[in-house]
């Protein structure tokens, strides 16, 4: 058909006008007739034997309806992953131990927070305090003598704690480190941070009088939500409603059930009542959800001539109190280890290791960042040592189109040789590096150095994980506009806007031709959710074969109506035209009535579907990584351009420059505005974010103390889009990622600029100005100049 | 018997009664009239935060809502009078003070965003409270054994003493006000009296003021002569903006003829400890001598020797006094050679 006309084009957001007036309705703004409001009571203990409960006084309380404890849930059990291997873990509420601080103990419902206060004061918890470990090299080792859970029953090696082991491996591993010239052994470390999500943690439940539990959660994919609720609770799916309602802000840390969701339903079933649940900024900061914190041990075995021979790996995960989802990061450091760059022998193992610290979730790249700043500095160095050009060790290695991956799946278009070619080239880097002037000598009273540094990063797009597929719906009015169903969830991505263009695209409608309901989970089908990079893909792929069904519906009724060839009409402006003859046409509005008149009543309704990897039966082995992934992978290179005030140890990212493969931009302006965004929330990740923690209290439960960056912080973003697909209407299309993926390589290009500033090596994040400024003085001392 | 804190679900205020008096003067009276369990409410910024986090529990707020800031005025005598209510926006944004001690406008500038000085005032600047990473939050569930600030006798951070506060005291103009030799007008039932600034912090965490509890500040005056001298200014924050300082250092230098000689010097520094903390060896050291960068490097050092810094909010000492120095040096770079751009910018 042509040109494209929708597709391709940064069109404006459609959530944007509500979400800039502040008419957009998010969880907590939802008030609902005679609704209690709820709080949980938790653990001011890491670990420890709960040895009695008392609610009585608190149950006496005037306004107080309901409370529940431990007891009440007894063998509710739920977990981030739920498989054979990795059953489900975490209670609901406590029942005979807390492991970590916040860990949920009693949830109550009141008529008011005042009542709510005073009745989690008056209840009475008797604990034994047990021992507590919370470093990671502490909890695994074998003489620990705490241990949170027993290991893993199938994992036999001598360290306690462990909560999950990965492990993999290919060619031998021996014989290619006895083929390396040159073998080069780091270690890595990246610290603990959180999501910094602006919508707390909410909910509501209304188990009302018609049998449906109706329930408002800021989530990030109310299908997962469903199914666990449906199983906590022991209710069918289809009496659960989750509503829809705007998400502000996940970044991987509103994924799987949480207690006060379950509590809200349960508290609602008991009282016959409304109960909204809404998390203080503390609770979020100290009982929810971080990141993942991650060890990174690597050796590398190279030719002279850069080639990879032989890499070995070891991760190593602190899981906080339940397995969270730690026991899929170190499954997924694995594939980040091996995405980019061809290793002929190799040998990964993973552990996700229990601690009294909060359990941890995804967060934005999840487990990327802190693999790519391990590898990409590790690939730095080995150029080093081996006197060859970073890029020339890269572009020796990296992927090329068509290239198999060791687990079966294809990089196909893969545009990682291009992206690097074409960073290198937009930033000038090779003239760069190393040849900013030493600027003491310019000006004594500004000590700052310049630096610049460049890391590569890849991410998958999608993967077969519940509900492993995405449906749509596509229905014509009788004017010619449409409705669009789709389950998919706009937590500020732009899924809608995106989905509504491509719906736009099949039919050659306006944007304003088109109505999205989204996010309800009896009003519309299935979808994969915003977690797993591939909505775009996989529910863009099911919305363009609904609207296609549309699209080849209305093209038989007008060829019929206007007795002409299907592949002779065209669709312009809600009328189907005879191409050659453009007089000769049918409004859309004629076409609807046409489709009754003579289908039978057809009201014209397209349906959609899509699964990635059509023939793989689940996902990937979390233990072996055996199983295919992904079928499509974004590729990416980053450059950062740094300035070190070698004085004060401070750093500031200068510039961003982000080269990548993500396939075709159906929104380039939403493509830019997730790259600007991953590049500083990658920024805070590198200088300023981090939960303090000491005996597994949070030290810094606050905005305030929890530095995230100001607009003033955030670097200059640049980007270059290479483009490997193309999309074309009537035909399936292969979008590749770009919400998550593109956190990483800036953080290691970041510190491969320091590096190249002022020679420090940054092995551990943040880059935080103490940690530079104690780095640049050992460098002085050892270079003998104090 | 540990004292414990009582979780919150939400950061509810507490019951208080509310008095909203028609003067300064109807204000300290009923100060007086409450026997001390009364406190001033001025902007609130920092008062209602603490009270939510139920670090401060007063029975009465006496708010001085109802009361409007003199305009800032020179005296007969030619001090710069500042009316303590006025507002920290109100200092930034002043044509006077920009002219007259530019550090002060600077220093209210950087305190907060423009909401929080568009309430906050200058005397509640003077008399926030210290701050901590373990005091400064609501203790929902956590570190529910109160501290010795909150009425019991732990100290997180320093977990083998008992009954110290050493939480730090952060007001960005406190060491302007000094480096500027600030008095303080502090008004009681019994009427005004001066106070050096100087004299005003106790260096107590427990009690960071010099303030009875039927006082309030009521006005700041700043000599003539320290309208003449050159100041500068630095708060050292980790991201430039919306916080509370790593570091301040505030400098007030009578710089004399071509060869730079120095004929007066004050500096403070700020953040680093349970009160503003003044280098009085520095100053000796360079007053009378010719400035140049040899000796702003020497007093820097002589500065962050001088002045002890407690760690806090993640910083470690060493870190901290490493800020105090290269800080207070190129300050006095900037103020030795003041046509140079400013030297404590990281941007390009």
């Amino acid at each position: 058909m042509g040109e494209l006309k929708l597709v391709g084009k940064s069109l404006l957001r459609i959530d944007g006008p509500d979400k800039t007036t502040g008419k957009a309705k998010y969880t907590a703004d939802r008030k609902l007739p005679g609704m209690l409001v709820g709080g949980i009571l938790r653990s001011p203990h890491p670990h420890a034997k709960i040895l009695n409960i008392n609610t009585e006084k608190a149950e006496k309380l005037l306004g107080v309806k309901a409370i529940i404890s431990g007891s009440d849930t007894r063998g509710v059990k739920h977990g981030f992953v739920e498989t054979p291997r990795y059953p489900p873990d975490q209670n609901i509420l406590a029942d005979d131990v807390v492991r970590h601080v916040g860990e949920e103990i009693v949830a109550v419902a009141a008529t008011n927070y005042k009542v709510l206060n005073d009745a989690l004061n008056l209840i009475e918890v008797t604990y034994e305090v047990l021992p507590a470990v919370f470093d990671v090299a502490e909890a695994m080792h074998p003489d620990c003598k705490v241990q949170i859970h027993p290991n893993h029953p199938k994992v036999k090696d001598d360290f306690c704690n462990i909560a999950g082991k990965t492990e993999t491996q290919w060619g031998d591993i021996e014989e290619g480190f006895k083929q390396a010239d040159l073998i080069c052994v780091d270690r890595f470390e990246s610290h603990l941070r959180t999501h910094g999500y602006l919508e707390p943690q909410t909910a509501i439940a209304d188990y009302g009088g018609d049998g449906t539990l109706h329930m408002w959660i800021s989530s990030m994919g109310h299908f997962v939500k469903r199914k666990k609720l449906a199983s906590t609770l022991g209710m069918p799916e289809g009496s659960i409603q989750i509503h829809k309602a705007y998400v502000g802000g996940a970044f991987g840390g509103k994924i799987d059930l949480f207690s006060h969701e379950y509590c809200a339903a349960a508290l609602s079933i008991k009282t016959g009542r409304p109960v909204k649940f809404v998390a203080t900024r503390e609770e979020i900061f100290t009982a929810y959800r971080h990141g993942q914190p991650l060890i990174s041990e690597i050796k590398t075995g190279v030719k002279k001539d850069g080639t990879i021979v032989a890499q070995q790996l070891r991760m190593i995960n602190n899981a906080g109190a339940y397995k969270g989802s730690g026991v899929v990061v170190i499954f997924l450091a694995w594939g980040f280890v091996m995405l980019p760059y061809r290793v002929k022998n190799f040998k990964y193992e993973g552990y996700s290791i229990f601690t009294n610290n909060p359990p941890r979730a995804p967060l934005r790249g999840h487990g990327a960042p802190q693999v790519r700043f391990a590898l990409e500095s590790h690939m730095d160095i080995i150029a080093e040592k081996l006197k060859m050009d970073p890029i020339a060790l890269r572009l020796k290695n990296a992927r090329i189109p068509g290239e198999e991956l060791p687990n079966g799946d294809n990089v196909h278009n893969c545009g990682l040789q291009a992206c690097i070619q074409k960073a290198v080239s937009k930033t000038d880097f090779s003239k760069r590096r190393h040849c900013f002037p030493n600027t003491e000598k310019i000006s004594a009273h500004r000590p700052i150095k310049h630096g610049i540094g460049l890391g590569v990063s890849s991410y998958f797009g999608g993967s077969l994980i519940y509900p492993n597929s995405s449906s749509a719906i596509v229905k014509m009015n009788d004017d010619g506009s449409v409705d669009l169903l789709t389950g998919a969830i706009e937590l500020g991505q732009g899924s809608e806007t995106v989905l509504c263009q491509i719906v736009g695209e099949e039919l050659q409608l306006e944007l304003e031709d088109i109505r999205i309901i989204s996010s309800d989970t009896a009003t519309t089908p299935q979808d994969i959710g915003a977690w797993i990079s591939g909505m775009t893909y996989v529910t863009g792929n099911a919305v363009r074969e609904a609207a296609g069904g549309v699209r080849e519906k209305i093209l038989q009724v007008a060829a019929e109506q206007l007795n002409e060839r299907v592949e002779n009409l065209k669709l312009e402006n809600k009328s189907v035209l005879v191409a050659a003859d453009p007089a000769q046409r049918i409004s859309y509005r004629d076409v609807f009535n046409a489709s009754i008149a003579n289908s039978r009543g057809d009201t014209i309704i397209g349906k959609g579907h899509w699964r990635t990897m059509r023939d793989e039966p689940f996902h990937p082995s979390l233990a072996t990584t055996k199983g295919r992934w992904s079928e499509n992978y974004a590729f990416s290179v980053q450059v950062a351009e740094v300035a070190v005030d070698t004085e004060t140890g401070e750093i500031k990212l200068l510039k961003a420059t982000t080269v990548h493969d993500c396939g075709f931009p159906i929104n380039p302006q939403l493509v830019k505005g997730q790259i600007d965004g991953q590049v500083s929330l990658a920024l805070g990740h590198a200088f300023m974010e981090d939960v303090m923690m000491k005996n597994g209290y949070t030290l810094n439960p606050t905005w305030l103390d929890y530095r995230m960056p100001l607009i003033h912080n955030v670097a200059d973003s640049k980007e270059v889009d290479v483009i490997t697909e193309s999309y074309q209407v009537g035909r399936s299309f292969r979008t590749k990622e770009v919400g998550e993926g593109l956190v990483s390589a800036i953080l290691a290009a970041i510190a491969n600029a320091i590096y190249d500033a002022t020679g420090l090596r940054m092995y551990t994040t943040p880059f935080s100005p103490e940690k530079v400024l104690k780095g640049l003085k050992l460098l002085d001392e050892n270079k003998g100049l104090r | 018997m540990q004292a414990k804190i009582q979780t919150s679900q939400i950061l509810n205020l507490p019951e208080f009664d509310y008095q909203t008096p028609a003067s300064k003067k109807d204000a300290v009276g009923l100060l007086f009239s409450s026997g001390g369990d009364a406190i001033i409410s001025a902007g609130g910024t920092d008062l209602i935060p603490n009270m939510k986090n139920g670090t401060i529990k007063p029975k009465a707020l006496i708010s001085l809502s109802r009361l409007s800031p003199e305009k800032e005025s020179i005296t007969a005598d030619g001090a710069l009078r500042l009316d303590a209510l006025s507002t920290l926006s109100d200092i930034a944004e002043s044509p006077l003070i920009k002219l007259k001690v530019p550090t002060l406008a600077n220093a209210a500038f950087h305190v907060g965003g423009q909401q929080i000085r568009n309430r906050a005032t200058l005397g509640g600047n003077l008399c926030q409270d210290t701050r901590c990473l373990y005091l400064n939050q609501s203790h929902g569930f956590q570190f529910v054994d109160a501290c010795y600030k909150r009425g019991g006798d732990c100290c997180y951070p320093y977990p083998a003493e008992k009954r110290v506060c050493r939480s730090v005291f952060m007001s960005d103009t406190a060491p302007v006000l000094i480096s500027l030799g600030a008095q303080l007008v502090i008004l009681s039932n019994s009427g005004e009296k001066g106070v050096d600034i100087n004299d005003f912090y106790t260096g107590d965490g427990l009690k960071p003021l010099k303030l009875g509890s039927a006082e309030m500040i009521s006005a700041i005056l700043i000599p003539p002569e320290s309208q003449k001298m050159q100041c500068h200014f630095v708060k050292a924050t980790p991201r430039g903006g919306l916080e509370f300082a790593m570091v301040s250092v505030a400098i007030a230098l009578k710089i004399d003829g071509p060869d730079k000689k120095c004929g007066k010097a004050r500096i403070a520094v700020g953040s680093i400890n349970t009160s503003p903390l003044r280098a009085f060896k520095a100053e000796q050291e360079i007053v009378g001598h010719n400035l140049n960068e040899a000796i702003a490097a020497e007093v820097a050092r002589k500065v962050a020797d001088e002045v002890k810094a407690l760690p806090h909010h993640g910083y470690s000492k060493g870190y901290l006094k490493q800020l105090v120095e290269v800080h207070t040096k190129r300050s006095l770079t900037a103020m030795i050679y003041p046509k140079e751009p400013l030297t404590h910018e990281t941007s390009d």
